[in-house]
């Protein structure tokens, strides 16, 4: 299930959106890395923190609280403590609106190095 | 690119290494060694939450064992590295047996200062650093009793904190004017003692310790050096650490207060690395540096794969680590401790706020209380090196991130 998230005015490049659809177990992030947008979960699989509290670069939102930071494209941690993934979800862009299906959220394999 | 690494030492350091160095796609041989018995795990929560939440030594493993097997990495666990001979392509373990390596990575991190040996095996005084002591000390802490904590470092303050949650009656007394002094600085550390106060602990300062009483082989009291004798049930002893630099000095690595690496955390000697406590390298700020910190032990590893397995190196960042004490958390980058002013934003009473050092419009140092998301911001700001003016930042209005982008 497709769902506005924001409008692409409020997510400039470099931008993090937090989303909360009812109970933060199920919230989820959204980023703009150069023009793309990524989505994933907001809760950090090492400790009970939000991601988008933290910055993007290079394609990985890093976690405030000890640094782990998770890969946009895949949600994997590339640094402990946490060795956990987070979701993935869909997003799409229609017209001036972002959407993420809340639905779509999926832990994915770990990519080959 | 070398056949076989051996790393000594199997914690933060050296289990980090072994991984990085399969993820930057080495092939060789992986020798992970290590004294201790346990599987390789973190030791923060040692200190916090495995001392008052029930955690078990499987919550605080960095990984299990069959990740090892899987990555082909070769845990010796329970096993000391006696020597090593660089130029001979090789290291001993305390069995006899000898390992070949044509590179060697030194995580052997710090051991604990102790008392002097007059106060050995009296029952009743504690050491913290291991998962063993962890267990030992929890098992004293569930019981209850009068703690004294002796020296109120990072590590003392967090584990007066944790007792006290305990639900223990907690006295620590520091040889300096405030808990934390190194970390904080005199404004901030006056800051941390009234904190402890409030919850509960009393705190000495400018207050050493002369004498440990006991009766029957157990600890009964301490003595300070202020002349007070403050009973004491449980005393835990939190005064400093020393790098194990004993491998490195038999092999005639150049060592000061820890083994000198480079930036790539290479030591004098071409086919030796070092990585974490056990280190002496070129500070972000200039000088050189010992850091004991998860950050440093995490990043300078990944520093020392790339290293061997000939990829591109990370840009270094500013040093950087956290502490969480009762319902406070704390985080620190670079140094305040040379600051003559701090700059305070986004104030929220004693439990929250932002404190930052500037040098010639450069953050030198900055430290958050319960602010972690100013921290990401401020961490970013330091590392990029970035020039702020005082007034602004200081300015609550003016949002942190807006100064990344100028
Ligand atoms: C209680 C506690 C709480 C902490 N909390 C925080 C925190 O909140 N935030 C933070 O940033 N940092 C914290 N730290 C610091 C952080 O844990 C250390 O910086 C980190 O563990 C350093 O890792 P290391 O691998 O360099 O050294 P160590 O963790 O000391 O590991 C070195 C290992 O080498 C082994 N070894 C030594 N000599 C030999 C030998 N000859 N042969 C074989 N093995 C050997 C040792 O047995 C040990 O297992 C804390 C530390 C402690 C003790
Ligand atoms: S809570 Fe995110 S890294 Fe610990």
């Amino acid at each position: 299930m497709f769902v506005k998230i924001c409008s692409k005015s409020e997510l400039p490049e470099g931008g993090v959106f937090r989303f909360d659809p009812e109970t933060a177990e199920k919230a989820i992030v959204v980023c703009n890395e150069g023009g793309e947008y990524y989505a994933i979960g907001d809760k950090c699989s090492h400790g009970n923190w939000s991601l988008a509290e933290g910055l993007l670069e290079n394609c990985h939102l890093e976690c405030v609280l000890h640094g782990s930071s998770f890969n946009l494209k895949t949600g994997w941690p590339d640094k402990r403590p946490a060795t956990k993934p987070v979701k993935v979800f869909t997003v799409k862009v229609e017209g001036d609106d972002i959407l993420v299906d809340i639905e779509s959220g999926v832990l994915l394999e770990k990519p080959d190095a | 690119m070398p056949k076989s690494v051996v790393i000594v030492g199997a914690n933060l350091a050296g289990a980090c290494a072994a991984e990085e160095l399969r993820d930057m796609g080495y092939e060789g041989e992986i020798h992970l060694v290590g004294e201790e018995n346990a599987l390789p795990y973190e030791r923060p929560p040692l200190s916090k939450d495995f001392l008052y939440d029930g955690l078990t030594a499987e919550d605080i493993s960095l990984r299990d064992n069959a990740f090892y097997s899987e990555k082909k990495i070769n845990l010796v666990l329970g096993s000391r590295v006696t020597s090593i001979h660089p130029d001979e392509g090789k290291v001993c373990l305390q069995n006899d047996t000898e390992i070949a390596a044509d590179n060697i990575v030194l995580c052997t991190g710090a051991k604990l200062n102790r008392l002097a040996s007059e106060f050995d095996g009296i029952d009743g005084i504690y050491y913290l650093r291991d998962l063993e002591d962890s267990i030992r000390l929890r098992d004293a802490l569930t019981k209850g009793g009068d703690v004294v904590v002796v020296g109120m470092g990072v590590i003392g303050a967090e584990v007066a904190a944790s007792a006290s949650k305990m639900g223990c009656k907690v006295t620590a007394i520091e040889y300096s004017s405030a808990p934390m002094l190194r970390c904080l600085g005199d404004d901030l550390g006056a800051w941390s003692k009234a904190m402890h106060e409030a919850e509960g602990v009393r705190v000495l300062t400018n207050t050493g310790l002369a004498d440990v009483k006991h009766e029957n082989g157990h600890v009964t009291a301490i003595e300070t050096t202020t002349g007070e004798k403050i009973p004491a049930t449980i005393v835990i002893v939190g005064i400093g650490v020393t790098p194990n630099v004993e491998l490195a000095a038999a092999a005639g690595i150049e060592l000061d207060n820890g083994i000198v690496v480079d930036m790539d955390a290479r030591t004098s000697v071409s086919t030796v690395y070092a990585a974490g406590d056990v280190t002496m390298q070129p500070g972000y700020y200039g000088g050189k540096v010992r850091l004991e910190t998860y950050d440093n032990a995490r990043e300078q590893a990944r520093c020392v794969a790339a290293s061997i397995a000939g990829e591109e190196q990370v840009k270094r960042r500013a040093p950087w680590y956290w502490t969480d004490q009762f319902d406070v958390n704390i985080q620190i980058v670079g140094s305040v401790n040379d600051a003559s002013d701090l700059i305070y934003r986004n104030r929220d009473g004693e439990r929250s706020f932002t404190a930052i050092a500037l040098e010639d419009s450069l953050i030198v140092g900055a430290v958050t209380v319960n602010r972690p998301q100013d921290m990401g911001v401020l961490r970013r700001i330091a590392d990029r090196r970035i020039e702020v003016d005082a007034a602004k930042i200081a300015d609550d209005q003016i949002q942190l991130r807006t100064f990344l982008s100028a």
